[in-house]
């Protein structure tokens, strides 16, 4: 008797490791929550992994000004529908984008908003004109 | 199967070659570090365990996956690495000045009495390998550089025996065109 | 160079060549250097950390240990689940308590002030090809 009592203590732990580790919208702490609030709808079909690295984002969000918090904000149901291939191509983006001195990375923040203020049918105009550059895969 | 010890030895053996294969093929240094990373890990993971004798051909084929792997990718972000190598380059214009001219098509041979010095051969050279249509380049640099016999670089290339042979005469030939329009004396 | 005949490299000539190539070898830069060799020891880390993965499996044993016991199971079982359950259960721990120091990348790409879609934006690629050849 002691032994299967013993045993659904050891499972019940296992669960609540589980829990822990993959928590559902409502075990999430109140702060947690306001932070990934956009998230709010889709957060039980996140996979766990995906809840896990958001909720490391939540983490940092006090170590962040208040401009950098509303940017997170924004940014961030968007950042949870990309794939995980788009999001690890943006992060070694980002990591050569830091690498740039600060004169060029300060021309590269002028020159997206720039950018940003024209117009669709501007930017698909830029698009058609520029050349994207060919790679010979032979074969 | 093998030790870490041995899997550390082996990589810090080709690791260069690897990246200077990979910079040949994708013209873009931080791009083939990645490559070369990526190539060590998946070797790490999946083949680690496996005898460090197979890891020569295994190593090399996974880098010639992971090159093909990065052609594949969307352009995006091949765009944006040459744009920050290009905007990065402007503190080196004797390199990028170089290359500007290499790449002109029309470009003219250096004046025959210039004697050019080893370094700049060693980049004309080096410049010329990673203009060789992508298979000539391959089967050159795996049976000629890497020194592989003609049954492994096929087996690598995924081709016969007989292509690997075609594809590197053309090498030479190509390359010695290259060399040739540039004035390159060996 | 199309309308010169080529003369091909000579076997020596080719020698040269690849002679040249083991010698740009020596002239990587100190930084990439540095870099190829943390990508190996990244590498060898994972070697190493393999057995890990093998002790991992005797756990799922251990909890399917646990699932199976009796209470006519020896006493043997019951210590091989407690101690696989530790083992467990430090697992998840660590992974969880993994990100206390540093801020994550993710957060510092959101967090930044050029967007992540100014990576992924072809249009805007494009705009700076234009705008970088001016």
């Amino acid at each position: 008797m002691v032994r299967t009592y013993l045993a659904l203590v050891i499972l019940g732990l296992s669960a609540f490791a589980q829990a822990a580790n993959d928590p559902g919208w409502a075990q999430l702490s109140e702060a947690d929550r306001q932070v990934l609030a956009p998230l709010g709808s889709e957060w039980d079909s996140l996979r766990p992994w995906q809840r896990e690295k958001m909720l490391n984002i939540a983490h940092d969000y006090p170590k962040m000004t208040t401009e950098q918090k509303q940017r997170v904000q924004q940014r961030l149901e968007n950042w949870s529908r990309m794939t995980p291939y788009e999001r690890e191509n943006i992060r070694k983006e980002y990591q050569q984008f830091k690498a740039l001195s600060p004169a060029r990375q300060e021309a590269l923040r002028h020159t997206w908003q720039e950018y940003s203020k024209l117009s669709e049918s501007e930017r698909h105009k830029l698009l058609m004109d520029a050349e994207p550059p060919e790679y010979d895969l032979g074969n | 199967m093998a030790t870490s010890k041995e899997l550390s030895d082996f990589l810090a053996q080709v690791e260069r070659r690897a990246f200077k294969q990979a910079a040949y093929a994708v013209r873009d240094d931080h791009t083939a570090l990645d490559i070369v990373q990526d190539a060590m890990m998946r070797l790490a993971e999946k083949y680690g365990t496996r005898p460090a004798t197979e890891f020569p051909m295994l190593f090399q084929r996974i880098l010639q996956n992971a090159i093909l792997d990065h052609f594949r990718r969307n352009k995006v972000r091949s765009l944006w690495t040459t744009l920050f190598s290009s905007f990065s380059s402007g503190d080196d214009d004797e390199e990028y000045d170089l290359l500007e001219t290499l790449a002109g098509e029309g470009a003219k041979a250096d004046d025959p009495e210039v004697t050019l010095d080893r370094a700049q051969t060693m980049k004309l050279i080096e410049t010329a390998i990673s203009r060789l249509p992508s298979r000539q380049r391959e089967a050159f640099v795996l049976r000629y550089w890497q020194e592989l016999d003609v049954a492994e670089t096929a087996n690598i290339m995924g081709c016969s025996q007989g292509s690997v042979k075609t594809h590197c005469s053309r090498a030479v030939h190509t390359l010695s065109a290259l060399l040739q329009a540039k004035g390159v004396q060996l | 160079m199309k309308s010169h005949v080529t003369k091909e490299l000579t076997p020596q000539q080719l020698a040269k060549v690849l002679q040249l190539l083991d010698d740009s070898l020596k002239q990587i830069d100190h930084k990439t250097l540095r870099e190829l060799e943390q990508s190996r020891k990244q590498a060898v880390a994972v070697l190493e950390n393999s057995p890990r993965v093998a002790e991992s499996q005797p756990a799922v044993t251990g909890l399917r240990y646990a699932l199976q016991l009796s209470p006519h199971g020896n006493y043997r079982r019951w210590v091989m689940a407690l101690v696989m359950l530790t083992v467990f259960s430090g697992f998840f721990g660590s992974k969880f308590l993994r990100n206390n120091g540093s801020i994550d990348t993710d957060t510092l790409v959101l967090a930044s002030e050029l967007p992540p879609e100014a990576y992924t934006d072809k249009e805007f690629v494009a705009w700076l090809e234009h705008t970088s050849r001016l």
